[in-house]
């Protein structure tokens, strides 16, 4: 059990660092991000085609990045430069849109079957308390704490912090400001493309997924952005972790196996309907 | 009246359906095969669509989960087309979407009080967890190759494609019918404003789930039809990708509207078609019907459909008023100077009361009786032991500076507030503990400050939602005495002060007993605000409710009132006679500002 749980913080830190990310574009821009895993998953699917083709690793690796970065700002210019005002409904249905076009993007470059992918890291391992922890276990904890901690850190500490959250809630009142508010939606879009194709890049070697169902690994970080209300970085990042702890625990039990995906859902809408069994009505006049 | 121009031009859309029947039986007679397929393909699309049309764009909840109904719907007939081969094919249909919608009510039952975003964000995950259930057992029949085979006649492509069309014509012309129905209307204002709907005594729960209900009804009669037309289904149709799909196709195309609906099961079957036609690979198809609902988005006027039905609404009524126009009424009585108390009606036990007001109670009960009012957030009190007394027959004005506490004290009277001190008695009867519906049924009608614009709905279902369980006996009354336009007006085409004034006429049709007004005057000119406050001081006599008035306008609020209280900071500083409270020092200082006043 204890096994599963450890070899299931891989997916959970993925799906926490994806978490994260979805909870800056909603702080920053007001964007629920749908297609946030698709991002990744095309950088992803870059560097591997480029380590495919014979690149060094380093040199495809940065490609990716480049590619998702540059795929998730020019989303960010789009939504900034369009959907400033609508609510935040219209602008999750912009996102959906977004995933459709990348899907297909997806399937048109890289086909939709899926494919082995072979690790960045070295295959090393080390027992602990009697647990076998991989390398990649270890490395990508890691990055989901960074991830979570800088993003903290830089949400509450720094000016620039302050302007982008002002921005998501007054955008007019910050571009009367004399804020630049098209850059800094813009980077903040990159930076969680980016974030995104790391975690990607850590979590495809365990699956071997296809395009489509690497893209749709949005879900349980949506679900555990939902459980911190798409505002709290650290309920966020530690429902992403406990989602992936879970899944690992059930792919041990038999009878619930293969259903284990479908368990951390049920759990975060059971959870959600007591949060919000008080909030009578909507929004205030 | 001039209504009747409108009407000509509307109502031959109705006889639309003429033509559509001859079209579709035509085309199912001399199509080839190949063709019927696809038209029964489209049905089943547009019957989807549609579903989205009602879930989406009427009740505005955004749902990443209608193939998901249809995979409920899809599994039910497969799995009684397997254990009873003799069944008939339509029964089972019905019965696989009624399973559909009862899942449906469940998820709209639990779903209740979760909205916008997180919604959509439910209804995603309940795609995708049911996706993973699904491909872990597959549909019934498949294991064994045994597919669903329609029975007959209904194995025949022409007598499937009728059965398909003919449901989608019922469906449709059902939830046009129900649309129109309080229930109905009910949706479309719980998508503006859920407060503004309970305000009006529509059920905000009951609407949100009957919505996912029947939108669920309808995805899940297109999944058992999708059974019989396929055969066997598998997992690959009803993803969470498809449901998306689905979805910008119906916000493209406006499937809240049935030709938009149609039209996106259209694009769903012809724009794969001629993809594969011209050598194209097909899921290109789905990317241009989403930069299309892009830019549907991007523009902001609904879908293709939706914006055709704007454009003519538009001209069928260009040259016909759409705004309220007051005439104006003969003074009830010298205007200037306003005597201390003018009695609303010339009735002896009014005139009295109207002499000592302290002592009123003692000859006649107040209404609506508020006693110690307190609403605090933390250590700041918003309302402080607030009491208040509206007596029948009185327009009764509450003022005070901004952030007063007016507006709360509205919301606490209505039952928008989760909990406050005091009590508040109406007609005797404590309404405490009540829900804002519960309150609005008994009689407390109010209209919001920022006017909630239902922008997709005429005057006159407007006033038949507000009017609700009271009927329409009123409604001829009220229109002549707001001077509303004809009842064929959208909503959408009046400017911002007639809708503040149609909010007000609903309250009135609603029959209430006491009606709490805030700020019905902003953003009138001063001739209609003046009008306005005419029929203001009528309204107890001519409808028999009382009113409670919270206006900044102290031109209104001495033409229209009898009695003021006046709040500042949370607490009652001055109650009486208007003349009097507008001249009280410690009214004037509140306005004015201490020194101005030393």
């Amino acid at each position: 059990m204890l096994d599963g749980v450890i070899s299931g913080l891989v997916s959970g830190s993925a799906y926490a660092i994806l978490a994260v990310c979805v909870v800056m574009l909603y702080r920053l821009v007001g964007v629920v991000n749908v297609g946030q895993a698709a991002i990744g998953a095309l950088g992803a699917y870059v560097c591997y085609s480029f380590v495919g083709a014979g690149l060094p690793l380093g040199v495809a690796v940065l490609a990716g990045l480049a590619v998702a970065g540059l795929t998730a700002g020019f989303s960010g210019w789009v939504l900034a430069r369009w959907f400033g005002k609508p609510s935040e409904t219209v602008r999750l249905v912009v996102s959906v849109v977004l995933l459709i076009v990348i899907l297909t993007v997806g399937f048109r470059l890289f086909g939709d079957s899926p494919r082995v992918m072979p690790s960045l890291l070295p295959e090393n391992s080390f027992v602990l308390g009697g647990v076998r922890v991989s390398l990649t276990t270890v490395v990508a904890l890691a990055l989901a704490i960074l991830v979570a901690v800088g993003l903290s850190l830089l949400l509450r500490h720094t000016q620039m912090g302050i302007r982008l959250e002002a921005m998501s809630e007054r955008p007019t009142t910050v571009q009367l400001l004399g804020v630049n508010t098209l850059v800094l939606a813009i980077g903040a879009w990159a930076t969680a493309g980016v974030i995104s194709t790391l975690a990607m890049l850590l979590i495809a070697p365990t699956r071997n997924p296809t395009f489509e169902t690497m893209s749709f690994l949005v879900v349980p970080a949506l679900a555990a952005a939902l459980l911190g209300a798409f505002s709290n970085v650290w309920i966020a990042a530690i429902a992403g972790l406990a989602i992936g702890a879970i899944e690992g625990a059930g792919a041990r039990i038999d009878w619930l196996s293969s259903y284990r995906g479908a368990i951390p859902f049920l759990l975060v809408i059971i959870a959600l309907i007591w949060l919000r069994r008080r909030e009578v009505w909507d929004a205030a006049r | 009246m001039r209504l009747g121009e409108a009407k000509r031009i509307l109502t031959p859309r109705r006889f639309a359906w003429v033509p559509f029947v001859v079209v579709l039986v035509t085309l199912g007679l001399i199509l080839p095969v190949y063709w019927v397929y696809l038209f029964s393909t489209v049905a089943i699309g547009a019957l989807i669509a549609r579903s989205i049309g009602l879930v989406t764009n009427q009740a505005g909840i955004i749902t990443l989960c209608q193939m998901s109904f249809a995979a409920i719907g899809g599994w039910v007939v497969s799995w009684i087309a397997l254990a009873w081969p003799a069944a008939p094919f339509p029964l089972l249909v019905l019965i696989g979407g009624a399973v559909a919608a009862l899942v449906g009510l469940l998820v709209g039952i639990t779903t209740a009080r979760i909205r916008g975003v997180e919604l959509a964000v439910v209804t995603l995950g309940f795609a995708a967890a049911l996706d993973l259930v699904l491909r872990q057992g597959s549909f019934p029949g498949v294991g064994t190759g045994t597919p669903v085979i329609p029975t007959a006649p209904f194995d025949d492509p022409r007598w499937f494609f009728a059965l398909t069309w003919a449901l989608v014509i019922l469906l449709q012309l059902g939830i046009a019918a129900l649309s129109r129905t309080a229930h109905g209307l009910g949706w479309t204002v719980v998508r503006v404003s859920e407060r503004a709907a309970a305000s009006l005594g529509v059920r905000v729960g009951a609407a949100k789930a009957s919505a996912f209900a029947l939108g669920a009804l309808f995805a899940g009669i297109a999944g058992g039809l999708l059974a019989g037309q396929y055969g066997l289904l598998t997992t690959a149709v009803f993803t969470p990708l498809n449901s998306m799909v689905y979805l910008v196709t119906a916000v493209l195309c406006g499937a809240s509207l049935f030709g938009g609906a149609v039209l996106a099961g259209v694009f769903g079957v012809f724009v794969p078609e001629l993809l594969r036609r011209v050598g194209l690979p097909l899921d290109v198809g789905n990317a241009l019907l989403a930069i299309g609902a892009f830019d549907v988005l991007r523009r902001g006027n609904g879908g293709l459909m939706e914006q055709l039905n704007a454009r003519l609404q538009e001209r069928a009524f260009r040259n016909v008023r759409v705004t309220c126009e007051l005439v104006p009424l003969p003074p009830l009585e010298p205007l200037e100077p306003i005597e201390p108390l003018p009695p609303p009606e010339p009735s002896v036990e009014v005139a009295q009361t109207s002499l000592s007001p302290h002592a009123k109670g003692a000859i006649e009960p107040p209404l609506l009786e508020v006693r110690g009012l307190t609403i605090a957030y933390g250590n700041n009190r918003a309302l402080d032991a607030v009491d208040l007394s509206v007596y029948r027959h009185e327009v009764h004005a509450l003022i005070g500076p901004n952030g007063a506490g007016k507006s709360t004290f509205v919301d606490a009277l209505t039952g928008f507030l989760p909990s406050y001190g005091g009590a508040v008695h109406l007609d005797g009867d404590s309404v405490h503990g009540l829900a804002a519906r519960e309150r609005a049924r008994r009689g407390i009608r109010r209209t919001f400050q920022q006017v909630q614009a239902i922008d997709s709905i005429t005057v006159d279902e407007y006033l038949r939602l507000a009017g609700g369980s009271a009927g329409t006996e009123r409604i001829a009354a009220v229109r002549e005495f707001l001077g509303l336009p004809g009842g064929a007006v959208p909503i959408r085409l009046m400017d911002i002060g007639s809708r503040r004034m149609l909010e007000i006429a609903g309250a009135l049709v609603s029959r209430p007993r006491v009606l709490l007004l805030d700020e019905p005057a902003a953003g009138l000119a001063e001739a209609e605000s003046f009008a306005l406050a005419e029929r203001m001081r009528r309204i107890p006599a001519e409808f028999g409710c009382a009113v409670l008035l919270i206006e900044h306008d102290m031109g209104f609020v001495r033409a229209a009132s009898t009695r003021a209280t006046v709040l500042d900071d949370g607490c009652l500083i001055s109650t009486g006679p208007v003349s009097e409270v507008l001249d009280d020092p410690s009214v004037v200082a509140a306005y004015l500002g201490q020194e101005l006043a030393e």
